[in-house]
């Protein structure tokens, strides 16, 4: 939840408003899924490895 | 790392699964990373009753040894068992270290009901050649049959490693702040530490005099105790520090340290016979020098405190003391600092000289006033009893601290509605007891006081809402999904560009690769293409990710030496990304890489990627975009392309990207890159709209002309286009020839032209008009010699 400062600062009255904020990382997700170790993986881009999801989804 | 030993001397741990507790505790917030513990079940106390020889063995014995249930029979083969040792036996049931399990059994024929063991069998000792040596643990005849022997060697300790997050309060930085933590978990009370001091009548006033000349010390404490002799601490200090990870040195220095990490709050010992009478605090001035306990002279600058005896540096405030009073063997009297400096000030102090240290940390976080009086009284107390210290009585002190107390209204209601859960007003003040903050309530009202120690919460029911929820367990909390009206999703923009283009070049057989956009500065002088500065991080973390990239096209170079590295071959890639310059400009740029082989065939001639095979891939790629017959070609220069075979890309006369070879001295390989702004392709496009085949055959004719090098092909399609008027339909270079048929300057160009009109089929004398008019007006204009065929 953000911070009634936060909102205060940003110029709305946080007895009006609340917020929320989330996030993850894509890459995350996308390492949970398919079974990737390290996160640089996707920056280091080894075309051996790219070439294999050259396919479509399972279903 | 703490140790719940420690703890347990401020919170009651009796009967507490410490592995439960972890989790308890890493549910509510803090995460308990590891538990470390060297507990091992069926081991007691027991006393050797009777010793005899073994009938078939030379050096094993027959112990009859008392664990207080009984009086058991166990076979031992170490020299040292005698009659009346207290020794430690693990009964059947214990599994010491490489899951060595104790059975009942027999060894060489007798029975042996348990081992009687070494410290280095229950992996509390390395095991060496002395500590083998010295046979079975001899435990001190105060040792009571069937106790724990671990608990009476003080071994029995369990720690918690701790991951601390950056921005926590600084309660896991202190013993007594994690016995708070794990008393709001447990719903149990915290007791703090007794320091009953006996002061002598001597006043510290008579020998020192504060002053503090900057407004980055709010509190300054001092105490004075004199006649201390340095010598071994206690056991117990030595065990406690050594689990906190800190080295025990000596009584006094390890006092301070011990009491750093029961308070959190750091405190300085001087040499009051080397410091003299003045203590005066103030910031440093630029080039100011102090010779540190470490032995290294260090340069100060305005911006760091220091700690002086009225003139000359004597410490660096928070971070570290100076050698020139500093605490050694022969020291008999103690000045203690215990102080509240500016956390911004140490933290920039700290990580300037390089000098982070346990201190520096705790200083950087903040300090509560009431455990910087509580701490300067318990190191007092301790040096009495420990180092025969004589404490003088009263203290020096510049306090201007702001002491209001932090005061927050609120109704058990507006807790709820944050947290989404429903606690009684009754259940809310089992919380805050919990969490030791004190309130008054009145008809629905709380009126909470939030305690010192907890720096990190402000005034505000929303702090209170989450220290509840904490409490509480977020893990507790029933998920929803938000009700609301929804847009239907889509993609806005530039987005639907950017993957429409995306999509073209992975049709077009490139694959897609993502790079950092922080570079190395070596990078970012390469490919620099357009007039664009580079914003430098200020405090990069490395430096190969300390500029903000202007250009994607080194960061694919990189990606192909990665590969070529691995021996891939054929690096045909592109990547879409945002640039950002100095300005804070962002331009998203499309950067394609080739090299190797387009399309390989395993034994009939593949297609190698060329200069002119990118250009068709960019030329596809406009043409799918819509700006057929929009862009034209300059020549580029770059010290990073190739000069012969690279050019500026413009659509409607206007520059929007490079392509080209790069240039051998950038790199030896044939590696082709091409470079576009996206954000120059937002042009109006045409509607798509349909077009008839010609209805009336074509009629095709060949010409050669002969030109100057300089000369580019568009600059003669330009004339043939103009000459030929509405019959012409097609203008396709077929052929472009160097060598000995033409001069060393020039070259000829072979175009295949299509003649056509929509409403009749041409007569050879319509072609010939027009064809001749563009012999005329290109042999003319341009110039150009036609060539015979």
């Amino acid at each position: 939840m953000v911070n009634p400062k936060v909102l205060e600062n940003c110029g709305y009255d946080p007895k009006e408003w609340t917020g929320f904020a989330f996030g993850f990382g894509a890459e995350r997700l996308a390492m949970l899924k398919y079974g990737i170790n390290d996160i640089r993986t996707f920056y280091n881009t080894d075309l051996r490895e790219l070439k294999n999801f050259d396919r479509k989804e399972g279903e | 790392m703490i140790s719940m030993n420690w703890v347990s001397d401020y919170v009651d741990l009796t009967d507490e699964d410490l592995k439960e507790l972890a989790v308890k505790i890493t549910k509510s917030g803090v995460n308990v990373e590891k538990v470390i513990t060297n507990k091992i079940d069926n081991l007691v106390i027991g006393e050797i009753k009777k010793v005899t020889k073994h009938p078939d063995s030379d050096h094993l014995n027959i112990c009859m040894v008392d664990i207080g249930s009984e009086v058991t029979q166990i076979v031992c083969g170490a020299a040292n068992v005698r009659v009346g040792l207290k020794v430690i036996v693990a009964i059947p049931g214990a599994v010491l270290p490489g899951n060595f399990e104790i059975k009942k059994g027999k060894i060489r024929g007798q029975e042996s009901n348990g081992m009687i063991c070494a410290l280095f069998e229950l992996g509390l000792e390395e095991k060496t050649i002395d500590t083998y040596a010295k046979g079975i643990t001899e435990l001190e005849s105060s040792a009571t049959v069937g106790e724990d022997p671990l608990k009476f060697l003080g071994l029995d300790d369990t720690l918690y490693e701790l991951d601390i997050h950056k921005h926590r309060n600084n309660d896991c930085f202190y013993h007594i702040g994690f016995a708070y933590i794990v008393a709001s978990v447990l719903s149990k009370k915290v007791t703090l530490p007794k320091s009953p001091l006996t002061e002598i009548e001597d006043d510290i006033n008579n020998y020192l005099k504060l002053s503090v000349e900057t407004e980055n010390c709010p509190y300054y404490l001092a105490k004075m105790v004199k006649n201390v002799k340095i010598g071994e601490s206690p056991d117990f200090i030595k065990k406690r520090l050594v689990s906190a990870g800190m080295r025990p040195i000596n009584n006094v220095v390890d006092i301070s340290n011990y009491v750093m990490l029961e308070f959190g709050q750091p405190l300085h010992f001087f040499d009051k016979d080397k410091l003299g009478d003045n203590v005066l605090v103030r910031m440093a001035s630029d080039g100011e020098e102090i010779t540190t306990l470490d032995g290294q002279e260090r340069v100060l600058t305005a911006k760091d405190i220091v700690i002086t005896d009225g003139n000359n540096p004597v410490a660096i405030a928070g971070v570290m003391g100076g050698e020139n009073t500093e605490v050694d063997e022969n020291t008999t009297n103690i000045l203690i600092e215990s102080a509240i400096f500016n956390s911004y000030s140490i933290r920039n102090t700290a990580g300037k000289l390089n000098l982070r240290s346990e201190a520096s940390i705790r200083y950087g976080k903040g300090l509560n006033y009431e455990y910087t009086n509580m701490a300067i009284e318990r190191a007092c107390y301790l040096l009495e009893k420990y180092a025969s210290g004589k404490v003088l009585s009263g203290i020096v002190k510049h306090d201007k601290v702001d002491k209001t107390k932090k005061v927050v209204n609120f109704k058990a209601d507006e807790v709820n509605k944050l947290l989404g859960i429903k606690i009684s007003d009754e259940d809310m003040k089992v919380e805050l007891e919990r969490l030791g903050f004190e309130y008054e309530y009145n008809d629905g009202n709380f009126n909470c006081t939030i305690p010192n120690r907890r720096l990190d919460i402000d005034p505000r029911v929303a702090d209170i809402a989450e220290e509840i929820g904490k409490l509480y367990g977020y893990h507790n909390l029933v998920s929803t999904l938000p009700k609301g009206e929804t847009k239907r999703g889509m993609y806005v923009g530039d987005v639907k560009v950017r993957k429409s283009i995306s999509k073209r070049l992975r049709t077009l057989g490139l694959n897609e690769v993502k790079t950092y956009t922080l570079v190395s500065e070596e990078m970012s002088k390469q490919f620099k293409y357009e007039d664009k500065e580079n914003k430098y991080l200020p405090n990069p973390m490395s430096s190969d990710k300390a500029v903000i990239r202007t250009t994607i096209l080194p960061s694919l170079v990189n990606t192909y030496l990665y590969n070529k590295k691995r021996h891939v071959k054929d690096i045909n890639i592109y990547e879409i990304a945002k640039t950002y310059d100095v300005n804070y400009e962002e331009d998203t740029k499309i950067a394609i890489l080739m090299s190797g082989n387009y399309i390989t065939n395993s034994f009939q001639g593949s297609t190698k990627v060329d200069f002119y095979l990118l250009k068709g891939i960019v030329e596809s790629t406009l043409d799918y975009l819509g700006f057929k017959n929009r862009y034209s070609y300059e020549v580029l220069e770059n010290e990073n392309f190739h000069p012969g075979m690279s050019a500026k890309i413009l659509i409607d006369r206007e520059e929007v990207g490079v392509f080209g070879r790069i240039h051998p001295s950038t790199s030896k390989d044939e590696i082709y890159l091409c470079e576009i702004s996206m954000s120059k392709l937002n042009k109006n496009v045409k509607a798509l709209k349909f077009k008839e085949a010609p209805k009336y055959p074509e009629i095709t004719k060949d010409v050669a002309f002969i030109v100057n090098k300089d000369i580019t092909s568009s600059e003669v399609e330009m004339v043939i286009k103009k000459a030929g008027g509405r019959l012409l339909n097609n203008i396709s270079v077929f052929d472009v020839y160097t060598g000995e048929k033409v001069a060393d300057d020039e070259k000829q160009i072979a175009y295949s032209l299509t003649f056509n009109a929509p409403d009749r089929t041409l007569t050879e004398e319509e072609v010939m008009e027009s064809f001749n008019n563009i012999i005329k007006k290109v042999t003319e204009t341009v110039p150009a010699t036609l060539r015979d065929n």
